[in-house]
């Protein structure tokens, strides 16, 4: 016999009480929360009701907070969902707020040269299995590690010699051999494609992983070689100045155009280049004073600077004193001291107390030695 | 052979405790110089572990749940200890809590810290410190490719922690909680707006495309009062029966409570937002055409098929080996009456 509607009686009749839950608060409010279920996030945009809040607020905080979830469990349950066995699993849609990545973007990679190859071929990688039959043993043994399937020449005890092959020649040697040549061969296949660019960079062998260029780096560089080449020196004129010599602008004497007859400064010639060297060479530390010069190549006059005296304080002060007395003393000194003498006027060993009584082989108050 | 030394110090390399080294005899200068002169051809193979670490570490399309560390400054209260600890435990297994203090001032210097980010692989980073001037000081920011991206200042009241809270059950680790925003303030304010944006990622734990229904049970409430003072609530959430399909949920204060109070703030700048934003162009979510879930959960597709022509369309159902192209045809003999009757009946 069906149950009709009318013998069915509900739970929810019987116990309402168990039923209400939590959703008793916030009932009248409309559910206009903005949800993220992505990120299972719940925004409620209206103001906090300070007079609810205020009676109560840790349970108008739990009402808000109940009511946001209630949304979320909502819309959670009528998403596509499938079973698994720890209940139904739902798939959450794409997210609407987006959040910062940690790293950037990863570079598209080139294809390796085995990987260009193999796309053209159609070949395919295929999972090698984890045991192979070891004829010997006549069971199944893993293809490496512990307990292997000993298959190959390193394992026989004995090789036959096959027509046409060197009997005199160790075959597990020659086994050894070629398998380190394959290892080496590979290891420089990879890093001949790390050293083109393909392929990750960072598990091409015989590299350290080094620094990663950022975005914003790579950014900075790139604007850095759009700009050009950077802008000249102080020192080094971009353009010549003019030179005594000055030549026709072009068209000849006599032309009829509006630059006819205007002296243009010459940039090329004698002149200019002497001119140019001067200024490059000013350009330098030491003022072209150690460049290496021609035979017959005139001295450079190197103007001295003159120093500017700093403006007085009381660390100044005490120099400019300490100055003004050493030339006093210079001036004022004993006759039969000073140069030509070979007494110093200066007491070393007022000014150098910890050194008194000895002889100084070098600096101040050394007596020099005819070697 | 002589050991080689500079011209000027000649002298003092025959006197003294370094002078008692022998020189190296011709023979083993020669055996070193043989073993130095052979040049690697091959390069070398790192180990496979260091290649998998340096693989976990690349940059990756789909980017996972981001790691958080949690770091104690020179002065680091009880009560801001308790709150780091707790949130680390929130976190679990995606937090890392570094014991030792740090002498670090993220707002003046933040080279240490981007340091210590990028070495333990975490991209948020939580700083606690306390000072006379900025009390219970709570810094909380994340990074992008190896640089700060944004970090703001909290200052920490009203905590509440996990043993402070007496509930009978917690949430789970590793579980994925809800987020609830409540106030105004959080689309009003600009400096909110980014605060609930780096609340999003840290609590985010995982990054998931799927979730077990059964595994929610955990919310984190984020109330605006105003612009400046932000109540953090955790609460244990239990599914109730209820009418329908949908259950009611029950929640249970679980801690850690606390108030945070909005200090200093250093943001990204636009176009860096807008770089560390960028979403791979495969990520998109591809639409499926006409493929529906009823109510009952089943998939229901729907099947386009062209304008059909009623009037020479084919009912019957020709069987197979009937077809002129068949070879059995040349062989089978055209099929009378008579042939079919059995042998005793046939006349």
């Amino acid at each position: 016999m069906r149950a009709t509607a009318a013998t069915v009686v509900k739970a929810v009749d019987v116990a309402p009480g168990a039923y209400n839950g939590a959703n008793s608060a916030h009932k009248d409010k409309p559910d206009d929360l903005l949800y993220d279920l992505h990120h299972l996030a719940a925004v409620d945009s209206h103001p906090v009701d300070l007079e609810g809040f205020q009676s109560d607020p840790e349970k108008y905080l739990w009402e808000s907070a109940t009511f946001g979830v209630q949304g979320i469990v909502n819309r959670l349950f009528e998403l596509p969902y499938e079973q698994s066995n720890t209940g139904p699993v739902v798939t959450l849609p794409g997210a609407t707020t987006y959040l910062p990545r940690a790293k950037p973007l990863p570079e598209a990679r080139q294809a390796t040269r085995w990987e260009k190859f193999a796309k053209e071929k159609g070949i395919t990688k295929k999972k090698r299995s984890r045991t192979v039959w070891d004829e010997d043993a006549q069971e199944w043994r893993p293809r490496w590690g512990y307990k292997r399937a000993k298959n190959g020449v390193e394992d026989a005890a004995i090789v036959e010699v096959k027509p046409g092959e060197d009997p005199n020649v160790d075959p597990w040697t020659q086994a050894q051999e070629a398998k380190s040549a394959r290892v080496a061969k590979n290891l420089q296949q990879q890093a001949k494609n790390k050293g083109m660019g393909r392929g990750t960079s960072i598990l091409a062998p015989g590299t350290k992983p080094g620094k990663r260029v950022g975005k914003r780096e790579r950014e900075a560089m790139a604007a850095a070689t759009a700009a050009g080449p950077p802008a000249p020196v102080y020192g080094l004129p971009v353009d010549l100045p003019a030179t005594k010599k000055h030549v026709q602008a072009p068209g000849g004497p006599g032309a009829a155009s509006e630059e006819g007859g205007k002296a243009v400064p010459k940039k090329r010639g004698k002149v200019a280049g002497l001119k140019a060297l001067e200024v490059a060479q000013q350009s330098t530390a030491s003022l072209g004073k150690f460049d290496a010069k021609l035979a017959g190549e005139p001295e450079k006059k190197v103007k001295k600077v003159r120093k500017v005296a700093p403006v007085a304080d009381s660390k100044s002060l005490v120099e400019e004193s300490k100055r003004m007395n050493s030339v006093l003393s210079t001036v004022l000194r004993p006759k039969g001291t000073g140069p030509g003498t070979g007494k110093s006027h200066v007491n070393i060993d007022a000014l150098e107390p910890e050194r008194a009584g000895y002889s100084r082989k070098k600096g101040r108050g050394a007596v020099k030695r005819k070697k | 052979m002589a050991l080689k030394s500079s011209p000027k110090g000649q002298g003092k390399r025959d006197t003294g405790p370094k002078a008692k080294r022998k020189a190296p005899t011709p023979s083993a200068k020669a055996a070193k110089v043989a073993s130095m002169g052979t040049k690697r051809v091959t390069p070398k193979k790192p180990k496979a572990r260091v290649l998998r670490l340096l693989k976990a570490k690349e940059p990756k399309l789909v980017e996972d749940g981001k790691q958080a560390l949690f770091l104690k400054g020179t002065k680091c209260p009880q009560l801001l200890q308790t709150v780091l600890r707790d949130l680390t435990k929130l976190l679990k297994p995606n937090a890392k809590f570094l014991s030792r203090k740090n002498e670090i001032r993220p707002f003046e210097d933040v080279t240490s810290l981007e340091f210590l980010a990028d070495k333990n692989d975490c991209a948020l980073f939580c700083f606690g410190s306390h000072s006379k001037k900025r009390p219970q000081n709570l810094i909380m920011g994340r990074t992008y490719d190896k640089h700060l991206l944004d970090m703001v200042e909290f200052g920490v009241s009203s905590v509440e922690g996990l043993d402070a809270v007496k509930a009978t059950e917690k949430k789970r680790c590793g579980s994925k909680p809800c987020l609830v925003f409540a106030g105004d303030g959080w689309h009003q304010d600009a400096t909110l707006e980014r605060i609930q944006n780096l609340f999003m990622d840290f609590f985010r734990v995982d990054e998931v495309n799927k979730v077990a229904l059964a595994g929610i049970d955990a919310v984190t409430s984020f109330t605006a009062m105003g612009t400046d003072s932000i109540l953090v609530r955790n609460y244990h959430v239990k599914f109730k029966k209820s009418q329908g399909r949908v259950p009611n949920v029950l929640l249970e204060a679980m801690g850690p409570n606390f108030t945070l109070t909005v200090r200093r703030h250093q943001l990204a700048a636009p176009d860096l937002w807008r770089t560390a934003c960028k979403q791979p162009k495969g990520l998109r979510p591809k639409k499926v055409k006409n493929e529906s879930t009823n109510v009952l959960g089943e998939t229901v597709g729907r099947v386009h098929v062209g304008r059909q022509d009623l009037t020479s369309m084919r009912v019957k159902r020709v069987k197979a080996g009937n077809t002129a192209r068949t070879r059995r045809s040349d062989v089978i003999k055209p099929v009378t009456t008579e042939s079919r009757k059995p042998a005793y009946l046939s006349t």
